[in-house]
This record gives C-alpha cells, structure tokens and sequence, in this order.
C-alpha cells in the first residue's frame, strides 16, 4: 500500500510517502516542481497520481528499502531511464 | 566475476555481491544518492582504494560512509547534494575537497580524482573548485 500527503509549500510541491509492503513501513520525501508536474501529467492526472505512479514504477525494480529517503521525481530518470517512456502505462494503472 | 582483494559485483549487482561493495551501496543511500548514479567500476575502485588506505585490512563502516559522501556530492553536485542533505555535511564536504587540493596524495583527493577521471563528476563541481586532472 502506498499512503501519499501532499505537504505544505509551493513550488516545487512536496510530498510525504509512506509505503507498506511485507514486513514493515518506508517513507519517503519527494518533490516535484510545477513545470515537471505539467509535463508528466499532460494527459490530466492529478499530483498525487504521479506520485503513486512512480513509486509503483519504482517497487516494481527495487525494495521499499531501497528507495531513496528524498529525491525529487526526475531524478528517478538519471538512475533508471527508462522512467518517463514508462511512466504513461503505471499513470493509467493509478486510481482517480 | 572477481576482481582482487575479493571485491565482487555478484550475479545482477545481488547475489553474491561482496560486503564491501554492498556497504557503499547503502552509505550512498544514506546521503541519498542512488547507487545506480556511480558505476560499478567506480565503486570497485573506491573499495580498492579504501583498502589501500587501511593497509589492506577491512575498512570500518565510517570509510564507505566518508567515501560516499565525497562520490555523492561529485556525482550530484552542489545543489543536488544540499537538497536533500544539510547544509552541515554539504559544507563539511566541501571543506574536504579544498582540503585535498592540498594534499594531493590524500584518500580524497584520490577519490576527487577517480571521479574526474571517470567522468562521474558535475561540470558545476569542476568549476567550482578549479578542479583539474594534470
């Protein structure tokens, strides 16, 4: 399960993820910028939805525990780069 | 695959992996710096020359961290290292950088320049610090 808070601020727009899967919890800082939220979600999606996109594009390669503690969103592309061409199919996998 | 003094990349990056590689897997986790930023060449080079500068016995947990933060903060740069570390150990960082300019035989520097050497440096880092290779 993944729990996602859209924290307090502006720009860029924060996050406070907590993911539950098998034994115990992670959490998880994350940010995204107003620009990088247009872009990610032109087709409508709301911030929250990115979020759990990524994460699920995220747990589908590597533990909770292996996640980073913060990072901002587009750094999940420098690591793994296959992320934004993927990221459409785990967008329209995400509940409204 | 085997490299000396028994680091090893294990099947897929896992199983298998050596202790010591697995160690500076998790220490650049903990400055949040993806392990997948810094290459396994480089990461079997730190562990090597971490275990040089312990006259081959194993490194204690503080070197790969130390080490980590040095690789991390190159590798992300100034801005990308502070946001999601303090200020404290950006700066403390830094300090170490200038510190090496000066002692060119230092483990950092060493590590400073495995990290220009390999291209795993941000031009800003470079920049900053007149970072040169010669």
């Amino acid at each position: 399960m993944i729990k996602i808070a859209q924290l307090e601020g502006g720009n860029p727009l924060r996050f406070d993820v907590t993911v539950a899967e098998g034994a115990g919890e992670s959490r998880h800082e994350v940010t995204v910028s107003a620009a990088d939220l247009a872009r990610l979600t032109a087709s409508g999606q709301s911030p929250t939805q990115l979020i759990e996109a990524a994460f699920r594009f995220l747990l589908d390669r590597e533990s909770k525990e292996s996640i980073l503690r913060r990072f901002d969103l587009t750094v999940i592309a420098r690591y793994f780069p296959e992320f934004e061409r993927q990221l459409p199919r785990y967008l329209s996998q995400t509940s409204r | 695959m085997r490299f000396a003094r028994g680091s090893s990349l294990g099947f897929l990056g896992r199983f298998g992996r050596s202790s010591d590689l697995r160690q500076l897997d998790e220490a650049l986790r903990a400055v949040d710096v993806h392990p997948r930023l810094v290459s396994e060449a480089i990461k079997l080079t730190v562990a090597r020359l971490l275990k040089e500068d312990h006259g081959d016995a194993e490194p204690e947990s503080e070197a790969y961290r130390r080490a980590a933060e040095l690789i991390g903060y190159c590798a992300v740069g100034a801005d990308g290292f502070a946001a999601t570390n303090d200020d404290d150990l950006a700066q403390a960082v830094e300090q170490r950088i200038e510190a090496a300019l000066d002692a060119p035989d230092s483990l950092d520097a060493r590590l400073v320049l495995l990290t220009i050497h390999a291209k795993a440096i941000q031009p800003s880092v470079v920049a900053a610090f007149g970072l040169e290779s010669a």
